[in-house]
């Protein structure tokens, strides 16, 4: 198994979350897979991207041009980041509007139901596993979700994911 | 418990380098860790931090790179294993104490961590620090992923004690911010007590003390590079006529680049951890039975040079490249598809690379990414307008020397509040070259951290010489671009943080400046008339904005304003707001009539300063 992912968003959206989540559930899954992160002053509505290869890879960076799969969390983010898809690349996209990629309204959802806009994450995540477009199941995903994510945090984060899941089910 | 702590020996967890070299000190018996914040070396000292309160490993943020330097190198004179941790320009800082504590040595193990920043980041600069290990004679391990991070911080700390001298960990953010497997070893329970043991001739680095230790300093690199030669750190892959000479993060491009070109019979990967002293005799041989080499290594041409320098010495004349046209730039970070087009180059093999889609243009030009920005509800942001606005209104322009914070973000427009920068501290101090030299109406920035790291000493040079700027103290209680930490001056400290608070004002007034005023920066009329104030005085004025970062309250108390302020139909499109306050909550919809302005309810924190200047503007009415 090999696949490059990036996640592409907004510093404050939660990228890193989404990051450590997916390396974690690589790993859980027996995977080789190493990332790369924006941490620091890239933050607070910075454009930030990071890169999950999972695989056996050496170097953290993605090559322009060779990602298998995109989240976006911000549908701006794809004119800056879209050259490091591959032609046939599984994207999906935090949007209200629709283009040509798979897309969720993430931010709406959170609100309709509720929920802070930063779950907009999760429900992206849940989307693109829903949809299969990634190298892990929901099953594997939740199960992560449940041993990564602070306690105090982690029936947010599910129900979020899980509002994907509805939501890639139904679309 | 830390996940750092509690992870059981034998794991493989998923940690970030700077995550493992926290791991790798515990697991190495460090009695004392020292920092001062800076991206990306950031998470090293946080995640210290945490431990030190629930552990006995004493820890501090200090006050700034030099501090933090000196108090690990009395511990490490004590016998304690010591571990400070910087970003590099922190390490210039540091460096006076550096070059002479290379002299001195120590008795506990020292690791000194420069995590440097190819591409800039998070810096005002991209310089190699692997220098400083030539510079101070100071052996140095270069680690390329977190398992050897992790490797190389336990073998750092008794090779230290060996040699008795600090070892240069250096990093890159590539490594720093990498997360990838680590395999955990068992951790060491901290020592007792050190002690002090006098021996003033051979500490105490007056000219006839150093002359020897100068001397105890060579034969101490002569051992090292005895230990090079034969570390685990420095190693041979693949075979054939063709060698590539590589350390770090390249390293892994390199062995991607070599296997995606299918040249693991044609190349011979020497890949060097223990970077210097330089192994001369294992470069020598490996050179020796090579065609051509290529050096693949970030930033400067460190190894390059010094590889060019063995062949010399050895009569080698065969090709050695690594910067030069058409093959690598001493400019940022390297890519994949970067090292793996150079080598096919250099070698002769026939690549394509596949081009990536172009991007999308936007009048003309490729998008840039989106800058990040002072939050809605910043103190900064507040302070900033009542400045702009007084300075509109006395018919003034001023210039703008600042610091190194979030307020720097300040440089863009429509704040447009940064005019010059450096580094951290160099804001006072060009303030007074500035005004000396033009008579212009200066205005320096800073934050109440960097005050503190590098402000003490300009200030006070400023009052003795007379010279003539306003100097606006941004004190938001806290450390903030880099995640929050405490300095001297904060009041809102983590729960169970022991610290003597150290008031901004009584330093500013013990350094003799007679000129200071106090604001809450969200209070606008009371701002605007002490700023006015201050722009009419001449010689050193002070004026402290103080407003806690609303990030940080949140964070430490868990309370939000539940305030949220709309734009009613009094708005008559003036585009003030946009023009000269420029917060991220307020945005301008299209429509047929231009745009209509708006507050995005997510976004507004309710910190309720635009209200106290435009009508328009009203609270949401509750419920």
């Amino acid at each position: 198994m090999k696949q490059q992912i990036i996640v592409s968003g907004l510093g404050g959206q939660g990228a890193l979350t989404l990051t450590r989540l997916l390396a974690e559930a690589a790993a859980a899954a027996g995977l080789e897979v190493i990332t790369s992160e924006t941490h620091g002053m890239a933050q607070r509505g910075g454009t930030v991207i990071s890169m999950i290869k999972v695989g056996p890879f050496k170097g953290p960076l993605i090559p322009a041009g060779e990602a298998d799969n995109g989240l976006f969390l911000h549908r701006d983010n794809l004119a800056v980041h879209r050259g490091y898809l591959k032609p046939d690349a599984a994207v999906f996209v935090n949007s209200s509007t629709p283009g040509d990629y798979a897309r969720v309204d993430a931010r709406g959802l959170a609100k309709q139901l509720g929920l802070p806009p930063v779950a907009a994450n999760l429900i992206l995540l849940g989307y693109a596993v829903g949809k299969g477009g990634l190298f892990c199941n929901a099953q594997l995903m939740e199960k992560v979700i449940t041993e990564k994510i602070p306690a105090r945090y982690q029936e947010l984060n599910l129900r979020a994911f899980r509002v994907g899941l509805a939501a890639a089910a139904a679309a | 418990m830390s996940e750092l702590v509690s992870a059981p020996p034998g794991e493989r967890r998923l940690f970030l380098g700077n995550e493992a070299i926290v791991r790798a000190a515990l697991e190495a018996g460090v009695a004392l860790v020292t920092t001062y914040p800076g991206t990306p070396a950031s998470e090293i000292g946080d995640r210290f931090y945490e431990i030190s309160r629930q552990t006995d490993l004493c820890f501090e943020y200090s006050v700034n790179e030099k501090v933090a330097l000196e108090v690990a190198a009395g511990a490490a004179a004590c016998g304690w294993r010591v571990l400070t941790a910087m970003k590099h320009v922190g390490l210039n800082v540091a460096a006076d104490t550096l070059m002479t504590l290379a002299y001195v040595g120590v008795k506990g193990g020292m690791v000194i961590v420069s995590a440097d920043d190819p591409s800039l980041f998070s810096s005002q600069n991209e310089q190699d620090n692997r220098y400083y290990a030539k510079m101070a004679g100071l052996p140095m391990l270069e680690p390329a992923t977190p398992q050897e991070a992790r490797e190389m911080t336990g073998a750092a700390f008794g090779l230290s004690e060996d040699l008795k001298l600090p070892v240069l960990l250096r990093t890159t953010t590539r490594v720093n911010h990498t997360r990838g497997p680590v395999t955990l070893g068992p951790l060491t329970p901290r020592p007792g007590p050190g002690r002090f043991v006098k021996d003033p001739f051979r500490q105490v680095m007056v000219p006839a003390v150093a002359r020897q230790a100068h001397v105890r300093l060579l034969t101490a690199q002569a051992q090292a590079k005895a230990r090079a030669e034969t570390s685990p750190f420095n190693h041979l892959t693949g075979s054939g006529p063709f060698g590539i000479v590589t350390s770090g993060v390249s390293h892994n491009y390199v062995v991607d680049a070599v296997a995606e070109l299918g040249l693991t019979r044609q190349v011979q990967i020497l890949k060097l951890g223990f970077t210097h002293p330089l192994p001369e005799d294992l470069v020598g041989n490996f050179l020796a039975q090579a065609e051509r080499v290529l050096v693949v290594e970030e930033l400067e041409p460190f190894l390059e040079e010094s590889v060019k320098a063995v062949a010399q010495a050895r009569g080698l004349t065969l090709p050695i490249q690594g910067k030069g046209p058409g093959l690598f730039s001493r400019l940022y970070e390297y890519h994949p598809s970067l090292v793996r087009e150079v080598i096919a180059h250099y070698f002769g093999v026939n690549y394509k690379a596949t081009a990536p889609a172009a991007p999308e243009k936007v009048l003309g030009q490729p998008l840039p990414d989106r800058p990040p920005n002072l939050c809605p509800g910043c103190p900064h942001r507040a302070m900033y307008y009542s400045v702009k606005i007084a300075l509109k209104d006395l018919g003034l322009e001023g210039v703008f020397p600042t610091d190194i914070g979030c307020y720097t973000l300040g440089l863009l427009p429509p704040l447009s509040m940064a005019d010059f920068l450096i580094c951290m501290g160099s804001s006072i101090n060009t303030a007074s070259g500035i005004a000396r030299a033009t008579g212009q109406k200066v205005v320096a920035f800073i934050g109440d951290s960097t005050f503190f790291h590098s402000g003490l000493t300009g200030l006070a040079n400023a009052v003795h010489q007379g010279h003539d700027f306003l100097l606006i103290i941004l004190d938001n209680g806290t450390t903030a671009m880099t995640g929050h930490q405490p300095h001297p001056g904060v009041t809102l400290t983590p729960p169970g943080y022991p610290c003597e608070h150290v008031p901004i004002k009584r330093v500013v007034q013990a350094l003799g400046a007679q000129k200071l005023w106090v604001v809450n920066p969200f209070k606008y009329q009371e701002t605007l008339a002490a700023t006015k104030e201050a722009l009419n005085e001449s010689g050193v004025r002070v004026l402290i904005s103080e407003a806690p970062c609303p990030l940080h309250v949140h964070r430490l108390k868990g309370k939000k304003s539940k305030a949220r302020f709309q734009v009613t139909e009094k708005c008559v499109d003036c585009s003030h707001c946009l023009e000269y306050f420029g917060c991220p909550a307020m945005y301008l919809k299209p429509n047929a009539g231009g745009g209509q302005m708006l507050i995005d309810p997510d976004l507004c924190s309710g910190c309720a300063f635009c209200v106290q200047w435009c009508e328009a503007i009203r609270p949401v009415k509750a419920g």
